[in-house]
């Protein structure tokens, strides 16, 4: 302790704490504070707009978890999670794994794949938006063609978050693809070649080799894109609102509503660190699933 | 060679700041949320002002469309830098009046004598409480709009638009049409908004009042929209779309403009750029009635935000111009909304106008039975979940009562 203490007198140390002030000024005034700020207006019924605020205790917490609504985001969120995850993560890999081989255009493939990830989330949902309108929509008119009678994609309850998820698989795609690419490059080629002359097949090394050495990249792409789903806000926001009839109501497009069209400032904390608490317990228990002894 | 460069930026500042000093203009910030051509008409409005007071420049700026511009204005409140004016939607001024935002009419004129010349109907808009917090700008109804060449083609009358809602499903019927014979419907009788989102809520709450029903009880203190009418009034909507299938829950974008829906509830804002998008024999109706005969009004009215006293005088110059006769003339004129002022309605120019325009007629005649919403706090939150609810019943196709009923037990938590 008294050590480390003495380091931070060392001239190199000054300097560069001292360079790193501004920044955490605006850290700490934009997001440290905010954060702790957001705990303490939990427990209080307090309008965006109202001068005055009143101490309820838990009140805002226990009146969210008997919500109808509220529960009714908990419940898509994870539904929409369930859904986005696993495929998402099984194509992404698949799609590495194929990149990963010499073929033509690679370049071009792997930039096509990467382009939704970088695309506003915004522009991306009005163009599928318009995809799946359902009278002369894209999607529907080529449905329509091998007499299919595609459905209200985004109107029928019972279809509206299958879209979303579909949406959101093909946007972040490219993202975890990436991230198993840099994965399976570190894999050294030796290991496979001594497989093969031990007579190992490829689907044999896909599962003795590749998955077992990519574990931790595996694990990471799971958390990020669960920590992700949880967060699922943008497509909601621009293709949806919620609808119809709260079957695409997630807890932070609740949050959301909560904040700025009712303006109940402290009750949306109140779910924001019940999310928080959510994504904070997944995560403990992915982390303990994903470690590797090395 | 940099220093002397930062002196004559800095001096030309300075003297530039002095000019400005010096000429005394106020400059107000003024937001608004119009689209399209009413846009266009409004803010050349604004540059006609500018141009008439060199000692107030009016600076406008288009803040998006309704919910974007209302978010807005509300984090602006809080954050206690709100703009000098604002375009506001009839349900803001009542939160805004809560925080101490807004400076009520009285203290630039005697509202008594001020508003003498004004509709009860647009007065009642911007009432809260008994007083009047804003400046009515514009007054709209809920209007049918029909499409007179799809009437013929189905051999109904175009002359004769539905008057009731047992006419309209039987016209509805007729007009819902599968063209191509592709075994899928391709036009459809009527539509309206039935999403939540996208503000379904305000065409309900006409068909809950046509049907006899309230959002809220005779004094205020509860929602009362579970009733015998309110469920009838949603059983209808979900006949129309399920039952008689003339009401599609996924209509074509623009579907009336192309001529895929044969009436469309719209509002009288809407009529002058309808009119002139569509080719084809386009008609207005009043909308059809149930028990009561009733159409709902919608409006906007501008707001004066606390300020320095020198910037309020200003704005409310600006205001006061704004709606003043011969603006609410040009703008009732241009646009298809309801003049507010009675020396316009009675105007010799507004009567040639009607004359021109024969369906603005109907608008006219509608407003002698039109319906403000109640202006109270907790209206945007009560009218948020009825909206919601109504939105449920109806896609997921289930009996309203049970809806209705937990919606008015959450609607309640918002009024004290």
């Amino acid at each position: 302790m008294v050590r480390k203490w003495k380091r931070l007198g060392h001239e190199q140390t000054k300097t560069a704490l001292l360079a790193l002030l501004p920044s955490f000024v605006v850290f700490s005034v934009f997001t440290i504070y905010p954060i702790f700020h957001s705990l303490y207006l939990s427990f209080f019924n307090v309008s965006l707009v109202a001068t005055t605020k009143r101490y309820v205790g838990f009140g805002n917490y226990t009146t969210l978890l008997n919500n109808p609504t509220f529960r009714r985001a908990i419940t898509n969120t994870l539904h929409y999670t369930m859904g986005v995850v696993p495929v998402g993560i099984f194509l992404a890999l698949v799609i590495a794994v194929l990149l990963n081989n010499r073929l033509r255009f690679l370049g071009f493939f792997r930039s096509a794949f990467f382009t939704p990830v970088i695309t506003s989330m915004v522009a991306v949902s009005l163009v599928w938006t318009w995809m799946l309108e359902p009278n002369y929509g894209l999607i529907n008119s080529l449905l329509s063609k091998i007499g299919i009678t595609g459905p209200g994609w985004l109107t029928d309850p019972k279809w509206a978050m299958t879209s979303v998820i579909i949406l959101s698989i093909w946007k972040n795609l490219g993202y975890n693809m990436v991230i198993f690419l840099a994965g399976l490059q570190d894999i050294p080629a030796e290991v496979y070649e001594s497989a093969q002359i031990d007579g190992a097949t490829s689907i044999q090394s896909f599962f003795r080799i590749t998955i077992p050495m990519i574990k931790p990249t595996l694990g990471f792409a799971t958390i990020m894109s669960i920590m992700g789903s949880m967060k699922v806000f943008g497509q909601i926001y621009v293709m949806t609102g919620g609808g119809p009839a709260n079957s695409t109501m997630v807890v932070v497009y609740y949050l959301y509503q909560q904040a700025f069209e009712f303006y109940r400032t402290g009750y949306a904390s109140a779910v924001a660190w019940i999310l928080f608490a959510v994504i904070l317990v997944f995560t403990i228990i992915q982390m303990r699933f994903f470690r590797t002894d090395y | 060679m940099l220093k002397k460069v930062l002196t004559l930026v800095l001096i030309s500042t300075l003297v530039l700041g002095m000019v400005s000093v010096a000429s005394a203009q106020v400059k107000i910030d003024y937001w608004h949320y119009l689209s399209g051509v009413n846009a266009e008409i409004h803010e050349a409005k604004v540059a006609e002002f500018n141009e008439l007071h060199p000692d107030i420049h009016v600076e406008v700026l288009y803040t998006g469309n309704q919910f974007a511009t209302r978010d807005k204005l509300m984090t602006s409140v809080a954050g206690g830098q709100p703009p000098h004016v604002a375009l506001m939607d009839q349900f803001w001024p009542p939160l805004m009046v809560s925080t101490g935002a807004l400076v009520p009419i009285r203290e630039f004129v005697d509202p008594e004598v001020y508003f003498a010349d004004y509709n009860q109907i647009s007065l009642d808009t911007v009432t809260i409480d008994g007083e009047q917090w804003t400046m009515p700008f514009s007054m709209s109804n809920q209007i049918l709009f029909y499409n007179k060449d799809m009437f013929r083609e189905v051999g109904l009358d175009p002359e004769k638009p539905p008057a009731t809602w047992d006419e309209l499903v039987e016209y509805g019927l007729k007009l819902t049409r599968d063209v191509d014979g592709d075994g899928k419907t391709d036009e459809w009788g009527i539509n309206f908004t039935t999403r939540a989102n996208v503000g379904a809520v305000y065409g309900f709450i006409t068909f809950l009042w046509q049907a006899g029903g309230q959002i809220y009880n005779d004094d205020f203190t509860a929602a009362a929209f579970n009733n015998e009418a309110a469920v009838e009034a949603v059983n209808f909507w979900i006949d129309l779309a399920h039952k008689h299938k003339i009401l599609t829950l996924s209509p074509p974008q623009e579907g009336f403009e192309v001529g895929r829906i044969a009436m469309q509830v719209s509002s009288t804002s809407s009529i002058a750029q309808t009119a002139a998008k569509v080719d084809f024999d386009f008609g207005v109706a009043p909308l059809p009635a149930h028990k009561e005969k009733v159409t709902g009004v919608g409006g906007s009215s501008m707001g004066i935000f606390r300020t320095t006293p020198e910037q309020e005088a200003a704005a409310w110059t600006f205001v006061e111009w704004m709606a003043n006769e011969q603006n609410n003339l040009e703008w009732s004129m241009a646009t298809g909304y309801t003049p507010l002022r009675k020396s316009v309605l009675n105007s010799p120019e507004y009567a040639q106008y009607l004359e021109e325009n024969p369906y603005i007629q109907v608008v006219i005649e509608q407003a002698e039975y039109a319906r403000a919403r109640p202006n109270l706090v907790s209206y945007a939150d009560v009218s948020r979940v009825l909206g919601i609810a109504v939105e449920e019943a109806l896609f997921a196709n289930i009996d309203p009562q049970q809806t209705l009923d937990n919606a008015v037990l959450e609607a309640n938590g918002y009024i004290w």
